[in-house]
Protein backbone atom coordinates (compact mmCIF):
# COMPACT_ATOMS: atom_id res chain seq x y z
CA UNK A 1 0.00 0.00 0.00
CA UNK A 2 1.13 3.39 -0.76
CA UNK A 3 1.73 6.33 1.74
CA UNK A 4 -1.41 8.07 0.00
CA UNK A 5 -4.00 5.53 0.32
CA UNK A 6 -2.75 4.24 4.04
CA UNK A 7 -3.19 8.30 4.81
CA UNK A 8 -6.50 8.14 2.99
CA UNK A 9 -7.58 5.12 5.20
CA UNK A 10 -6.13 6.95 7.85
CA UNK A 11 -8.11 9.94 7.67
CA UNK A 12 -11.52 8.10 6.54
CA UNK A 13 -11.46 7.19 10.26
CA UNK A 14 -11.97 10.91 11.50
CA UNK A 15 -15.66 11.29 11.79
CA UNK A 16 -17.13 13.12 14.15
CA UNK A 17 -18.09 11.30 17.14
CA UNK A 18 -19.88 13.31 19.73
CA UNK A 19 -17.87 11.34 22.73
CA UNK A 20 -14.87 13.56 21.64
CA UNK A 21 -16.53 16.45 22.61
CA UNK A 22 -14.91 18.05 25.58
CA UNK A 23 -16.02 21.60 25.63
CA UNK A 24 -18.50 23.13 23.05
CA UNK A 25 -19.25 26.74 23.73
CA UNK A 26 -21.45 29.71 21.54
CA UNK A 27 -20.40 33.17 21.54
CA UNK A 28 -23.00 35.89 20.23
CA UNK A 29 -19.70 38.48 19.95
CA UNK A 30 -22.12 41.40 20.55
CA UNK A 31 -23.94 40.12 23.92
CA UNK A 32 -20.09 39.11 24.90
CA UNK A 33 -19.47 42.92 24.16
CA UNK A 34 -22.59 44.36 25.85
CA UNK A 35 -23.80 41.75 28.72
CA UNK A 36 -20.53 43.30 30.28
CA UNK A 37 -20.24 46.15 32.36
CA UNK A 38 -18.94 48.72 30.53
CA UNK A 39 -16.24 51.15 31.87
CA UNK A 40 -14.42 54.26 30.02
CA UNK A 41 -12.04 54.67 32.30
CA UNK A 42 -8.89 53.33 30.71
CA UNK A 43 -10.41 55.24 27.48
CA UNK A 44 -10.79 58.14 29.23
CA UNK A 45 -7.16 58.04 31.01
CA UNK A 46 -5.06 57.06 27.41
CA UNK A 47 -4.00 53.60 29.35
CA UNK A 48 -4.00 50.67 28.14
CA UNK A 49 -7.46 48.62 28.47
CA UNK A 50 -7.51 46.69 31.56
CA UNK A 51 -7.85 43.10 32.16
CA UNK A 52 -10.98 41.84 33.06
CA UNK A 53 -12.15 42.33 36.82
CA UNK A 54 -14.41 39.38 38.18
CA UNK A 55 -16.65 41.27 40.91
CA UNK A 56 -16.87 40.09 43.98
CA UNK A 57 -20.24 41.86 44.58
CA UNK A 58 -23.14 39.54 43.35
CA UNK A 59 -25.53 42.18 42.49
CA UNK A 60 -22.86 43.66 39.82
CA UNK A 61 -22.77 41.73 36.24
CA UNK A 62 -19.96 39.03 36.60
CA UNK A 63 -17.08 41.02 34.87
CA UNK A 64 -15.67 44.32 34.08
CA UNK A 65 -14.81 45.06 30.55
CA UNK A 66 -12.99 48.26 29.07
CA UNK A 67 -15.40 48.96 25.58
CA UNK A 68 -11.48 49.85 24.49
CA UNK A 69 -10.73 46.25 24.69
CA UNK A 70 -9.82 44.51 21.79
CA UNK A 71 -11.87 41.53 20.18
CA UNK A 72 -9.45 38.79 21.34
CA UNK A 73 -9.31 40.19 24.96
CA UNK A 74 -13.75 40.11 24.71
CA UNK A 75 -13.50 36.48 23.04
CA UNK A 76 -10.91 35.57 25.51
CA UNK A 77 -13.26 36.90 28.38
CA UNK A 78 -16.33 35.11 26.80
CA UNK A 79 -14.18 31.59 26.30
CA UNK A 80 -13.55 32.26 31.13
CA UNK A 81 -17.17 32.61 30.68
CA UNK A 82 -18.41 29.80 28.81
CA UNK A 83 -15.57 27.46 30.71
CA UNK A 84 -15.95 28.82 34.29
CA UNK A 85 -19.04 27.13 34.93
CA UNK A 86 -17.83 23.29 33.71
CA UNK A 87 -14.73 22.19 34.61
CA UNK A 88 -12.05 23.36 36.26
CA UNK A 89 -9.24 26.10 35.47
CA UNK A 90 -6.49 23.31 33.86
CA UNK A 91 -6.02 23.36 30.09
CA UNK A 92 -6.51 20.37 27.98
CA UNK A 93 -3.76 18.25 27.90
CA UNK A 94 -3.14 16.35 24.61
CA UNK A 95 -3.78 16.27 21.03
CA UNK A 96 -7.47 18.07 19.99
CA UNK A 97 -9.29 18.53 17.09
CA UNK A 98 -10.73 22.00 17.12
CA UNK A 99 -13.96 22.64 15.12
CA UNK A 100 -15.01 26.51 14.82
CA UNK A 101 -17.80 28.14 12.98
CA UNK A 102 -17.29 31.62 12.28
CA UNK A 103 -20.72 33.00 12.10
CA UNK A 104 -22.22 36.13 10.26
CA UNK A 105 -25.19 37.76 9.30
CA UNK A 106 -26.39 38.13 6.14
CA UNK A 107 -25.81 41.70 5.80
CA UNK A 108 -21.91 40.80 6.38
CA UNK A 109 -21.85 37.50 5.20
CA UNK A 110 -22.76 38.46 1.66
CA UNK A 111 -21.67 41.40 -0.72
CA UNK A 112 -23.88 43.22 -2.83
CA UNK A 113 -24.11 40.75 -5.47
CA UNK A 114 -25.39 38.09 -3.07
CA UNK A 115 -22.31 36.70 -3.06
CA UNK A 116 -19.70 35.82 0.17
CA UNK A 117 -18.43 38.99 0.91
CA UNK A 118 -14.20 38.66 -0.08
CA UNK A 119 -13.88 41.30 3.04
CA UNK A 120 -14.43 38.97 5.56
CA UNK A 121 -11.20 37.34 6.98
CA UNK A 122 -9.73 34.49 5.67
CA UNK A 123 -10.62 31.30 7.40
CA UNK A 124 -6.74 30.16 8.51
CA UNK A 125 -6.51 33.51 9.79
CA UNK A 126 -9.42 33.14 12.11
CA UNK A 127 -8.55 29.30 13.24
CA UNK A 128 -5.22 31.05 14.39
CA UNK A 129 -7.17 33.46 16.19
CA UNK A 130 -9.20 31.16 17.97
CA UNK A 131 -6.24 28.74 18.74
CA UNK A 132 -4.77 31.83 20.31
CA UNK A 133 -7.75 33.01 22.43
CA UNK A 134 -8.01 29.51 23.72
CA UNK A 135 -4.50 29.91 24.50
CA UNK A 136 -4.90 32.84 26.42
CA UNK A 137 -8.44 31.78 28.09
CA UNK A 138 -5.77 28.54 29.49
CA UNK A 139 -8.47 26.06 27.72
CA UNK A 140 -5.55 24.51 25.87
CA UNK A 141 -1.83 24.90 26.95
CA UNK A 142 -0.27 25.69 23.60
CA UNK A 143 -1.51 25.38 19.79
CA UNK A 144 0.46 22.74 18.52
CA UNK A 145 -2.00 20.57 20.80
CA UNK A 146 -4.49 21.63 17.33
CA UNK A 147 -4.23 18.40 15.19
CA UNK A 148 -7.26 19.08 13.11
CA UNK A 149 -9.50 21.30 11.80
CA UNK A 150 -12.27 19.57 10.31
CA UNK A 151 -15.79 20.91 9.80
CA UNK A 152 -14.20 24.50 10.51
CA UNK A 153 -16.00 26.97 8.34
CA UNK A 154 -17.34 30.34 8.00
CA UNK A 155 -20.71 30.68 7.94
CA UNK A 156 -24.21 33.00 7.41
CA UNK A 157 -26.26 32.96 11.04
CA UNK A 158 -28.96 34.84 12.67
CA UNK A 159 -25.79 36.45 14.63
CA UNK A 160 -22.35 37.45 14.33
CA UNK A 161 -20.39 35.14 16.86
CA UNK A 162 -18.29 31.83 17.03
CA UNK A 163 -19.12 28.06 18.05
CA UNK A 164 -16.30 26.53 19.48
CA UNK A 165 -15.70 22.53 19.77
CA UNK A 166 -12.87 20.87 21.69
CA UNK A 167 -12.84 16.86 20.92
CA UNK A 168 -10.54 14.83 21.92
CA UNK A 169 -8.05 13.51 18.93
CA UNK A 170 -7.03 10.27 18.52
CA UNK A 171 -3.78 9.58 17.28
CA UNK A 172 -3.66 6.15 18.25
CA UNK A 173 -3.64 4.37 15.02
CA UNK A 174 -0.67 7.13 13.88
CA UNK A 175 1.21 5.69 17.31
CA UNK A 176 0.66 1.73 15.70
CA UNK A 177 1.57 2.67 13.28
CA UNK A 178 5.24 4.44 14.37
CA UNK A 179 5.35 0.97 16.71
CA UNK A 180 4.80 -1.31 13.61
CA UNK A 181 7.93 -0.01 11.65
CA UNK B 1 10.18 23.48 5.80
CA UNK B 2 6.93 24.40 6.25
CA UNK B 3 6.49 27.40 8.68
CA UNK B 4 6.77 31.20 8.11
CA UNK B 5 7.87 32.14 11.54
CA UNK B 6 11.53 32.25 11.02
CA UNK B 7 13.77 33.18 8.21
CA UNK B 8 14.29 29.64 6.82
CA UNK B 9 10.80 29.13 6.84
CA UNK B 10 10.04 31.66 4.48
CA UNK B 11 13.08 30.82 2.33
CA UNK B 12 10.81 27.91 2.19
CA UNK B 13 7.69 29.44 1.36
CA UNK B 14 9.35 31.25 -1.17
CA UNK B 15 10.68 28.50 -2.87
CA UNK B 16 7.43 26.50 -2.63
CA UNK B 17 5.95 29.54 -4.31
CA UNK B 18 8.54 29.24 -6.99
CA UNK B 19 7.72 25.81 -7.46
CA UNK B 20 3.70 26.81 -8.02
CA UNK B 21 5.11 29.18 -10.26
CA UNK B 22 6.82 26.96 -12.27
CA UNK B 23 3.74 24.88 -12.33
CA UNK B 24 1.71 27.18 -13.44
CA UNK B 25 3.75 28.11 -16.24
CA UNK B 26 4.24 24.02 -17.43
CA UNK B 27 0.72 23.36 -17.22
CA UNK B 28 -2.35 25.45 -18.73
CA UNK B 29 -4.07 26.34 -15.60
CA UNK B 30 -6.64 29.02 -14.85
CA UNK B 31 -6.64 30.74 -11.34
CA UNK B 32 -9.26 29.09 -8.62
CA UNK B 33 -11.93 31.60 -8.67
CA UNK B 34 -14.48 29.94 -7.08
CA UNK B 35 -15.19 29.04 -3.59
CA UNK B 36 -13.30 25.68 -2.90
CA UNK B 37 -11.52 23.24 0.21
CA UNK B 38 -8.22 22.73 0.08
CA UNK B 39 -6.71 19.75 1.62
CA UNK B 40 -2.43 19.66 2.84
CA UNK B 41 -0.86 17.16 4.00
CA UNK B 42 2.39 18.11 5.53
CA UNK B 43 4.66 14.81 5.71
CA UNK B 44 7.52 14.87 7.97
CA UNK B 45 10.31 11.76 8.34
CA UNK B 46 9.89 9.32 11.04
CA UNK B 47 13.00 10.85 12.89
CA UNK B 48 11.74 14.83 12.55
CA UNK B 49 7.97 13.81 13.47
CA UNK B 50 8.73 11.68 16.33
CA UNK B 51 11.05 11.79 19.57
CA UNK B 52 13.28 9.69 20.34
CA UNK B 53 10.22 8.46 23.19
CA UNK B 54 7.98 7.99 20.15
CA UNK B 55 6.38 11.01 21.08
CA UNK B 56 4.87 13.52 18.79
CA UNK B 57 7.94 16.69 18.13
CA UNK B 58 7.21 19.63 20.04
CA UNK B 59 9.24 21.14 17.18
CA UNK B 60 6.65 20.51 14.94
CA UNK B 61 5.48 24.02 13.46
CA UNK B 62 1.54 25.11 14.95
CA UNK B 63 -1.08 23.46 12.17
CA UNK B 64 -2.21 27.16 11.18
CA UNK B 65 0.40 28.37 10.86
CA UNK B 66 1.47 25.78 7.96
CA UNK B 67 -1.98 26.51 6.37
CA UNK B 68 -0.90 30.20 6.45
CA UNK B 69 2.51 29.37 4.51
CA UNK B 70 1.16 27.19 1.85
CA UNK B 71 -2.33 29.70 0.86
CA UNK B 72 0.34 32.51 0.83
CA UNK B 73 2.21 30.53 -1.41
CA UNK B 74 -1.11 29.26 -3.69
CA UNK B 75 -1.67 32.75 -3.69
CA UNK B 76 1.09 34.32 -4.81
CA UNK B 77 1.74 31.62 -7.39
CA UNK B 78 -2.17 32.46 -8.25
CA UNK B 79 -3.16 28.72 -8.32
CA UNK B 80 -5.88 30.15 -6.31
CA UNK B 81 -7.00 33.92 -6.99
CA UNK B 82 -7.19 34.90 -3.42
CA UNK B 83 -7.12 32.73 -0.41
CA UNK B 84 -10.37 34.19 1.05
CA UNK B 85 -12.26 31.54 -1.43
CA UNK B 86 -10.94 28.99 0.82
CA UNK B 87 -13.95 27.21 2.94
CA UNK B 88 -12.40 24.22 4.61
CA UNK B 89 -9.30 22.30 5.28
CA UNK B 90 -11.23 19.33 6.22
CA UNK B 91 -8.72 16.14 6.41
CA UNK B 92 -5.51 18.18 6.60
CA UNK B 93 -3.13 17.08 8.70
CA UNK B 94 0.93 16.87 9.85
CA UNK B 95 1.79 13.40 9.15
CA UNK B 96 4.85 10.89 8.83
CA UNK B 97 6.15 9.39 6.08
CA UNK B 98 9.26 8.00 4.14
CA UNK B 99 10.46 11.07 3.05
CA UNK B 100 9.28 15.18 3.46
CA UNK B 101 6.55 16.14 1.41
CA UNK B 102 3.84 18.19 0.66
CA UNK B 103 0.52 17.18 -0.73
CA UNK B 104 -2.27 19.86 -1.55
CA UNK B 105 -5.54 19.34 -3.06
CA UNK B 106 -8.12 21.75 -4.27
CA UNK B 107 -11.42 20.60 -4.80
CA UNK B 108 -14.75 22.45 -5.80
CA UNK B 109 -16.72 23.66 -2.38
CA UNK B 110 -19.63 22.73 -2.74
CA UNK B 111 -21.96 23.17 0.97
CA UNK B 112 -24.42 25.17 2.06
CA UNK B 113 -22.86 28.29 4.24
CA UNK B 114 -26.21 28.63 5.81
CA UNK B 115 -25.91 27.84 9.41
CA UNK B 116 -28.27 25.19 11.04
CA UNK B 117 -28.32 24.25 14.60
CA UNK B 118 -28.03 20.60 12.79
CA UNK B 119 -23.97 21.88 11.95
Amino acid sequence: MGILESIENELSKAELDLDKILFNVRIDTKRAFTQANLTRAGAENGTRPRPPVRHKDSSQPAWTVDPETSIRDRMVLALHEGAYFIRDKTPFNGPLWLMSHFLYTPAVFYNESKLVSRRLANLTKLLDFTEKCLVKANLIQSQKQIMSHDGSRKMCSDMNGLEIFILTYDEENNRKKFKAV
Amino acid sequence: MFSTVNPKAKAAEALLTYKLSRFRMEHPWLPVKEPCSVRFLFIYPKDEFFTKKGLRSKNLPDLSNLFESVQDALQKAQIIEDDSLIRSHDKSRMMWGPEKKLVIEISKFTESEQYTDDD
